[in-house]
């Protein structure tokens, strides 16, 4: 006898448990519609002083009358069924173009459940993956190595000045290598001593020594033969955001060298925005002002540099100046945004044991994540080979729920197989131990 | 020379896989097929209100061809037959019950809502009724 037996006796125990908390949740979900009522009652327009009655009748059916005529008013007649008596309303819940309905509706004489003789998931395949089924369940399992997020491509906001924030300062590519902290970059001018080659000067010709601002106080002019004195050889003009030597006679038709230190933009990155990497200039050959101080390993390639940690480290995104914005010191912030699309879809296809004219689909979810159904498909026999779709939506699978369907004139629909795609957002963080495929012919060679 | 490898050999080492877990399951998969009775009816109340009601209106949250009746048993006259004063009685609306009661003043009446629903795929999920008393 099974019933007696331990696992019989378990098995029933563990019915009689799941009936418990199935009640429970059913009381649960009645309280939630009776308080639903009472905020749909209160949104209904309201007459001062009135009498209410009303029902939520998926929650109570309320006060019903024995001694009242249940004949059709419209009709006249009497609606019986076989055993001639009143046909009653059932309670209902189910799933109409992804709205839950419920309450009490039209009778019916009998429910015909057909088992599906096929269950198979199709998807796109990013990690191991196990399937398992019975002859109604079907369980599939997704072990991606990381969550399956993805990113839109990173922008760079301008913090400061906020006057210039709906400036572009910065071209972004990339993406981060871990984790998805916001980036701050600081634009800084670093000096740097430069060299610059001026040939034939020609008497108060105003020549540029650089594209970006430069100290007056310690330009040396010279050649071969000698050195050149400020105000007396030439004079240097800032004025206007100009950086320009202007020679005087005394050096018209000569060439010279300047050194001048320039102040040319940089950039040093933090993710706490407190503590920043070394300076790194914008150009890719000298990147550094002094690498005996703040050199670290830096790959530029095509003239994009790396957003780095306040270590160096590079973060994956990769940045480029604007040059005709970059002119001012700024704090920017790189973010790359997720983007919303995450999480696994998959596709269960339903063959069902003998096509035919079905107007429902009943399932029941048991897995601690809810999954959402996004579209239901069917191919039949006028449909063989396409699948229109017979539903489209959003609608979370939480608990058991008859999802209803029809064609255009509200009639079942002959389905061959179904298709339902689904859509899993939610994951677990899990470490399994996997024993290899041989681990006995492998345990008994090291018994040996 | 051995005729076998004398080189000691290590017992399975079980894989460690980690990482994110997704998951879908689904049980008690069913197709289903629906058979239809034909129309049903379904009645509510009493609601009892004390005195000549004045103004009643009716919500209800409904799917489907659900048609509503509003049946009174009027009390302080000398026929109390059940009558009919509003048919159908549509979600949304209100009237005025002395326009549309002529048998005379009453002391007290109880109110039904008759339901019948016609389509297939009729559901009633509540509904509100309102009656206000007149001076």
């Amino acid at each position: 006898m099974t019933g007696h037996s331990p696992e019989g006796d378990f098995l029933a125990r563990m019915d009689q448990f799941l009936s418990v908390l199935d009640q429970d949740s059913d009381a649960i979900d009645r309280l939630l519609y009776a308080a639903e009522m009472e905020t749909w009652m209160v949104s209904r327009p309201q007459f001062s002083g009135a009498a209410r009655f009303g029902y939520d009748l998926s929650s109570t059916h309320g006060q019903v009358p024995s001694d009242v005529s249940m004949v059709d008013p419209t009709t006249g007649v009497r609606c019986l069924d076989a055993a001639l008596l009143d046909r009653q309303p059932i309670d209902v819940s189910f799933l109409v173009d992804g709205k839950l309905v419920r309450g009490i509706g039209a009778p019916i004489v009998s429910v015909d459940r057909t088992l599906p003789i096929n269950l198979v998931w199709s998807e796109s395949t990013r990690g191991t993956e196990e399937t398992l089924s019975g002859p109604d369940w079907t369980q599939y399992t997704l072990l991606a190595p990381a969550p399956l997020l993805t990113f839109k491509a990173p922008s760079a906001a301008v913090i400061l000045p906020k006057s210039h924030s709906d400036e572009q300062i910065l071209e972004v590519r990339g993406q981060q290598v871990a984790g998805n902290l916001p980036v701050y970059v600081k634009i800084v001018f670093v000096p740097r001593r430069r060299k610059v080659a001026i040939s034939q000067c020609v008497d108060k010709a105003a020549q540029s020594l650089s594209a970006y601002r430069i100290s007056p106080d310690d330009i040396i002019v010279y050649d071969a033969a000698q050195s050149y004195e400020q105000d007396q050889d030439f004079q240097i003009d800032l004025t206007a955001g100009h950086s320009d030597i202007v020679p005087r006679a005394t050096l018209a038709g000569k060439t010279v060298n300047v050194q001048v230190t320039e102040y040319f933009p940089g950039y040093q990155c933090s993710i706490n925005n407190m503590d920043w990497s070394p300076a790194v200039m914008f150009d890719a050959i000298t990147p550094f002002p002094d690498v005996r101080k703040n050199y670290f390993p830096i790959a530029i390639a095509d003239g994009w540099f790396p957003v780095v940690d306040e270590l160096g480290s590079p973060l994956g995104i990769e940045i480029q100046p604007v040059s005709a914005n970059i002119n001012y010191e700024a704090l920017l912030r790189i973010e790359v945004v997720a983007s919303s699309s995450f999480g696994v879809t998959g596709t269960l296809e339903i063959e069902f044991d003998r096509p035919g004219y079905y107007n429902g689909l009943r399932l029941a979810p048991f897995v601690n994540m809810p999954v959402s159904l996004t579209q239901i498909r069917a191919e039949g026999m006028l449909t063989l080979g396409t699948t229109p779709p017979i539903f489209e939506g959003d609608v979370l699978i939480d608990r058991p729920v008859s999802i209803r369907f029809a064609d255009s004139f509200g009639k079942p629909i002959y389905v061959r197989r179904l298709y339902l795609d689904f859509y899993q957002p939610s994951y677990d963080l899990k470490e399994h131990l996997v024993n290899p495929a041989d681990q006995a012919r492998q345990d008994a060679l090291a018994r040996l | 020379m051995l005729p076998f490898s004398d080189r000691a050999i290590q017992g399975a080492v079980p894989a460690s896989l980690v990482g994110a877990q997704y998951e879908f399951g689904l049980r008690d998969i069913s197709g289903e097929r629906y058979n239809p009775a034909g129309p049903g009816v379904f009645v509510s109340g009493p609601f009892h209100v004390d005195g000549m009601p004045e103004i009643i209106r009716l919500d209800a949250d409904t799917t489907g061809t659900v048609d509503c009746y509003l049946i009174c048993r009027p009390q302080g006259i000398p026929v109390t037959l059940d009558r009919i004063v509003k048919s159908p009685f549509v979600p949304g609306t209100a009237f005025s019950f002395p326009d549309v009661w002529t048998a005379g003043a009453l002391t007290s009446a109880d109110f039904y809502l008759k339901w019948v629903f016609r389509s297939d795929d009729a559901v009633l999920t509540r509904f509100l009724l309102q009656i206000t008393k007149g001076a």
